[in-house]
């Protein structure tokens, strides 16, 4: 099985192509591209129908009980249109099967809850930062806006400066 | 001209289809480069793997490249473009968390879909993580507030903010990525101890590497903002328009309209506000003449079919409005010859009305039109037809297309 | 393999967006300035007043550094022009052959046969350009008759855009919309 799957695409083939993506998301709707978007509006939007009188309370979810249903945007039909691609990809090239990846020196138990320890961060990071790698980062810096850029800097230049105290996780 | 959804050139009722188009290409693309492993992305941090910041910096670069040509060629108006806002600490704290974040999960969000997708149990966690980050913050958000609003500097370049010029600091980050390309792989093939035989047989990357700066250095040459608008009129033409009588259309086509409460015309009224608020021409918009470029105007232009009259107190105003929609590419535009002061001072003002008793078909069926429509102003029909024709044209409103809260 | 495609379809779009670029500064119309910018300059709109002209014509102040432009046709110019007045007929204004003149460091004073002419050439001019253009306001006529042959005060500071009544008084009382 291993054998047949296929090789990763030219890293700078995938970036022009992840480059023309993104300049299509640009001319067809005005924004970029992002994910971390979508989780938020599926998260809100099941608080909103769970918990309505928590959501009516909160400053938060407040902002989105007026507005338009935050199910279909733009930015929730970007995360579907993701899935399906993703799913399409993984298909063609042979790699869709279950497993963990993990560095040599973990098990797949520390493995797990550091991703759910990560996930958590870069939701919560998301947010500050308006955006994830893609959202506030890539189309930052395709707009070359002052806040994306700062965003990038900060993640890239974080993961540096403590990827040697997690270096166990990976390496 | 692009953006196409919010110019209304695709209908926004297919927003969401095309959401999900390019969602599709953007999950195919990143799972093709490899991003669905959580290994290979956390190889950017120690070195073993660069793929990310390979695929990152080639995205952001070419995309920025093809913004920055194609706003130059007027096929993308960066005003439509939602610019990611700068509110400065809490951009930089939340690139910090997710620096953490990155380096313990191995994913950032859209990779995480992409490796959820194709298998990663570790990516599904990774998500639960993320709903679970989301929750924490909206149930905290009272208390994270005052910094994720904070120093809110608008939606500012890093060119400005820098104190440099676009086309230089495009050049600088075109070179900056292309050297990081250089430099990472020989990183990357000495931690992995890459054979020099795999080395030699690597593709070349000059081509593509040469025609970005070139094309980087071709933008430092051109102007900054380009005067001339694609689709403008050339100033010749202007001039010619300006000495043929077909662009006047006089006060008595502009009555009879106005009379037989045809609505064929356009009425564009260039004078200032206080003066149209007080007085105007039945059906009559108010546009002046520096409003006439403004984004808001175009479908009037562009998509009535009708003749569209520019009209003042006299002609000088309407010329510069003319002049402004004409250059701007704009058809059916005339000026009504005269303005306010000829149209009242022929209909008003006695000695213009010809004698009714000369034996001339002309001058008396004149004088009788010119009497009637003098009958009909003061029997008040301009302020009835006002009141009736008034919604006729609304200036659309400015169509919100920046979202408040962006996010990714 | 993907080495090429890479190269081919950065190399395509590369020459598309050069091509269109070149098009571009070949088809364009050498306007120096933005319809926007133009428009800013010109709604500074009458930029002269009669007492002004009434002082350039009488040769008080900055004489030297005026030229008076006539646009109206040559044989009009012929039977009468302010003194000292260049004649460009307003149709050939953006004419090869009178690129000299108006090519100056002077305050060119524009004036026609009728006032939205001149400004007009004031708009045209503007956009290609030039910053030194001011149009006069009324016509030749107007100005001969109010300036030249006895400064009228009451029309020191007039221009054709004025409303010369206040038109709703043309309008019943009490019918009026607003």
């Amino acid at each position: 099985m291993q054998s047949s799957q296929k090789n990763y695409m030219n890293p700078y083939l995938a970036g022009f192509l992840l480059g023309m993506v993104l300049l299509a998301s640009f001319m067809i709707s005005g924004r970029g591209l992002g994910a971390s978007g979508a989780a938020r509006n599926v998260a809100v939007s099941a608080v909103i129908s769970a918990m309505p009188e928590y959501a009516e309370q909160s400053t938060f979810y407040g902002r989105f009980l007026n507005g338009e249903n935050p199910m279909a945007s733009w930015l929730v039909l970007l995360g579907i249109g993701m899935i399906l691609g993703a799913f399409l990809s993984g298909a063609l090239s042979n790699r869709l099967r279950l497993k963990t990846d993990h560095g040599p020196r973990i098990s797949t138990r520390v493995r797990l809850l550091f991703a759910t320890a990560g996930g958590l961060l870069f939701g919560l990071g998301a947010q500050f930062g308006r955006g994830c790698t893609s959202g506030s980062a890539l189309s930052g810096m395709a707009v070359l806006s002052t806040g994306g850029m700062l965003t990038m800097m900060a993640i890239f230049g974080t993961g540096y400066l403590i990827a040697y105290f997690f270096r166990k996780l990976w390496t | 001209m692009a953006p196409l959804i919010p110019h209304g050139i695709i209908n926004p009722e297919l927003t969401l289809f095309f959401a999900l188009i390019v969602g599709i290409g953007f999950g195919y693309v990143l799972e093709q480069a490899g991003f669905s492993s959580a290994k290979k992305l956390a190889g950017v941090f120690y070195g073993y793997d660069f793929v990310v910041l390979r695929v990152f910096f080639t995205a952001g670069i070419t995309a920025m490249t093809g913004l920055l040509f194609f706003n130059y060629l007027g096929w993308v108006d960066m005003t439509m473009v939602f610019i990611n806002p700068t509110f400065l600490y809490s951009a930089i704290t939340g690139g910090v968390i997710m620096g953490f974040g990155f380096i313990m999960g191995g994913y950032c969000p859209g990779t995480s879909i992409v490796a959820a997708v194709t298998g990663k149990i570790d990516a599904m966690l990774f998500i639960i993580g993320m709903f679970a980050g989301i929750f924490l913050f909206g149930h905290f958000y009272d208390l994270f507030e005052p910094l994720y609003n904070s120093h809110f500097l608008g939606n500012i370049f890093v060119y400005d903010s820098l104190g440099m010029s676009r086309s230089w600091f495009a050049l600088i980050l075109v070179i900056t990525a292309l050297l990081a390309f250089a430099i990472t792989q020989l990183i990357e093939d000495k931690i992995n101890k890459t054979s020099p035989e795999k080395i030699r047989t690597r593709p070349s990357y000059v081509l593509p590497a040469m025609l970005l700066i070139v094309s980087m250095i071709v933008f430092l040459f051109l102007p900054a903002e380009r005067k001339s608008r694609p689709g403008e009129r050339a100033p010749d033409v202007l001039l010619a328009e300006i000495h043929d009588e077909k662009t006047y259309v006089s006060t008595h086509r502009v009555i009879h309209e106005i009379k037989n409460g045809h609505n064929n015309l356009v009425l564009i009224d260039v004078r200032d506000k206080a003066e149209y608020d007080r007085f105007t021409l039945p059906g009559a918009v108010s546009i002046r003449p520096d409003a006439i470029p403004d984004r808001q105007w175009r479908p009037l232009f562009k998509k009535d079919q009708r003749d569209k009259v520019f009209f003042g107190n006299g002609n000088s105003k309407a010329v510069m409005a003319y002049l402004a929609a004409s250059r701007a590419g704009y058809e059916r535009i005339y000026l009504m010859d005269g303005g306010l002061n000829a149209m009242f001072g022929e209909l008003f003002a006695d000695e213009h009305i010809p004698d009714t008793t000369a034996y001339d078909l002309q001058n008396r069926s004149t004088a009788r039109f010119l009497n009637s429509a003098r009958q009909f102003f003061l029997e008040g029909g301009v302020a009835a037809k006002q009141e009736e024709e008034k919604p006729r044209i609304q200036a659309p409103e400015e169509s919100e297309v920046i979202p408040v809260i962006g996010g990714c | 393999m993907n080495n090429q495609i890479l190269n081919t379809s950065s190399t395509l779009l590369f020459s598309v967006i050069m091509l269109a670029v070149i098009f571009s500064l070949l088809t364009t119309n050498n306007y120096r300035q933005s319809n926007r910018q133009v428009l800013e300059q010109s709604t500074e709109y009458p930029s002269l007043s009669y007492v002004d002209l009434y002082q350039i014509l009488r040769g008080e102040g900055m004489t030297d550094n005026v030229v008076l432009i006539d646009l109206r046709p040559a044989e009009d110019f012929k039977k009468s022009h302010l003194p000292n007045a260049i004649n460009i007929p307003s149709e050939e204004l953006l004419n090869r052959k009178h690129r000299r003149t108006l090519r100056t460091k002077k305050n060119l004073l524009l004036y026609a046969g009728s006032e939205h002419i001149a400004v007009a050439a004031q708009t045209i001019l503007l956009a290609k350009g030039m910053d030194n253009v001011k149009a006069i306001p009324g016509n030749h006529h107007g100005i001969k008759e109010h300036i030249l042959d006895g400064f009228d005060p009451s029309r020191a500071y007039f221009h054709e855009d004025k409303a010369r009544w206040d038109h709703q008084r043309f309008m019943p009382l009490g019918t009026v919309a607003r």
